[in-house]
């Protein structure tokens, strides 16, 4: 067992200090190995050491670059922010007017209160006034087309109609503080009809619009 | 002996150069000069290879906390951005309800639709009804002559502010024989 471990050992050392030899001696074998071991290398390296850095490193430049865009317009959110919340406080006088112009919701006994005192102003008589089927409260249902072009800023809308009777001036007049009241209406069609009854001429108007709202 | 060798070195040229480097086949040969070309220019490479391999990964630290603060900012903006939502809901419904009043408001009045046809009214007609629309009026009148209806048209059509203006119908009134009533189409 000693004399074949013995034995072995000897021929492999031989067959390694031949080679050993073979590669000092020979210049050429040295060069391509060497060579040959710095392919090697850079092929490693390149495979495992830089390819997945530089793929780690393109992903984190895109992410550092999509954040800065993110941050640059959450700053500019944040300073718009700033300027909106003084603007308010400069106008704070006159926020409850814009909401009365045009409610957060519809609120049909406004109207029917701002319209009884323009005809007890004006002194014209109020024939009728109704305002058409509206979600006051809840879950808007789906509402029936409207004849007339659609409010703008995508507005939803309360329509309404009031006939009133009166002397022409005093109609023209209640026309015309109707349609500079601080509620903001879309009037769609206004009429004025003139008929001779028993008691004389009667001069009728008719005003039909549509008051906006924002809703909720 | 030493007679020979001094016989040689007197017979010797003066002036033969001497090069003391081993001249080995292999080093002159194209081959080894290529070889020995590639083995200095790949051990460049080698070296460039990891100064670059070294720089990536060292780089990516400097990657990985210019990240992490940039979320870091991220969240606080957002933490600032949300703790002010409502003034963002107050100022978009305050700016939408000032752009529907401002854009209403910018329309004509019927009103003054009205005051302009009545102020074209000629001397004998009277109108019976008026109804604007937007884009158009229709106007019921009567008169007593026709030449009063052809004046009332003609003044209608004189204002640049109607597009067209139509004579839809005419005929005797029933309540009075002597009056002509008379309907007129307005488009703006």
């Amino acid at each position: 067992m000693a004399q074949g471990w013995r034995g072995s050992y000897t021929r492999y050392r031989e067959f390694f200090l031949n080679i050993s030899a073979l590669y000092k001696k020979k210049a050429e074998l040295r060069a391509f190995l060497e060579i040959i071991l710095s392919l090697s290398t850079i092929i490693i390296f390149l495979l495992f050491a830089l390819k997945p850095t530089v793929v780690t490193i393109v992903d984190l430049m895109q992410q550092i670059k999509e954040k800065q865009a993110t941050l640059a317009g959450l700053t500019q959110k944040v300073n718009d922010l700033q300027k909106a919340s003084g603007l308010l406080q400069q106008n704070q006088a006159f926020i409850p007017i814009v909401n009365i112009a045009v409610p957060s919701l519809p609120k049909p006994n406004i109207l029917a209160e701002q319209v009884l005192g323009l005809a007890t102003k004006d002194s014209v008589d109020i024939l009728g006034f109704s305002v058409n089927q509206i979600t006051l409260v809840g879950v808007e249902t789906g509402k029936a087309p409207s004849d007339f072009k659609a409010l703008p800023g995508n507005a939803k809308e309360m329509s309404f109609s009031i006939s009133v009777r009166g002397p022409y001036s005093n109609l023209t007049a209640f026309i015309n503080d109707f349609e500079n009241l601080r509620i903001t209406s879309k009037i769609d069609t206004l009429g004025v009809g003139a008929s001779v009854t028993d008691k004389g001429l009667v001069i009728v108007t008719v005003i039909s619009g549509r008051v906006p709202f924002l809703g909720s | 002996m030493c007679y020979i060798d001094l016989t040689v070195i007197v017979a010797m040229p003066k002036n033969k150069a001497i090069n003391l480097l081993p001249q080995e086949e292999f080093s002159v040969s194209l081959l080894g000069r290529t070889l020995t070309w590639a083995m200095g220019t790949f051990r460049i490479i080698v070296i460039v290879t990891e100064i670059i391999v070294m720089s990536a990964f060292l780089s990516r630290f400097w990657l990985d906390a210019q990240n992490s603060d940039l979320s870091n900012s991220i969240k606080v903006k957002s933490a600032q951005i949300a703790a002010q939502a409502a003034v963002e809901k107050d100022f978009r419904s305050l700016q939408s309800k000032l752009n529907i009043a401002k854009q209403i408001s910018a329309a004509v009045p019927l009103s003054q639709k009205i005051d302009a046809v009545a102020s074209k009214l000629p001397a004998g007609v009277n109108l019976i009804s008026v109804s604007v629309l937007e884009n158009s009026a229709q106007i019921r009148g009567s008169s007593t002559t026709e030449l009063g209806i052809a004046q009332f048209v003609a003044n209608l059509k004189a204002d640049k502010s109607f597009k067209s203006v139509d004579l839809t119908q005419t005929s005797s009134s029933e309540i009075n024989i002597a009056q002509i009533t008379f309907s007129v189409r307005i488009s703006y």
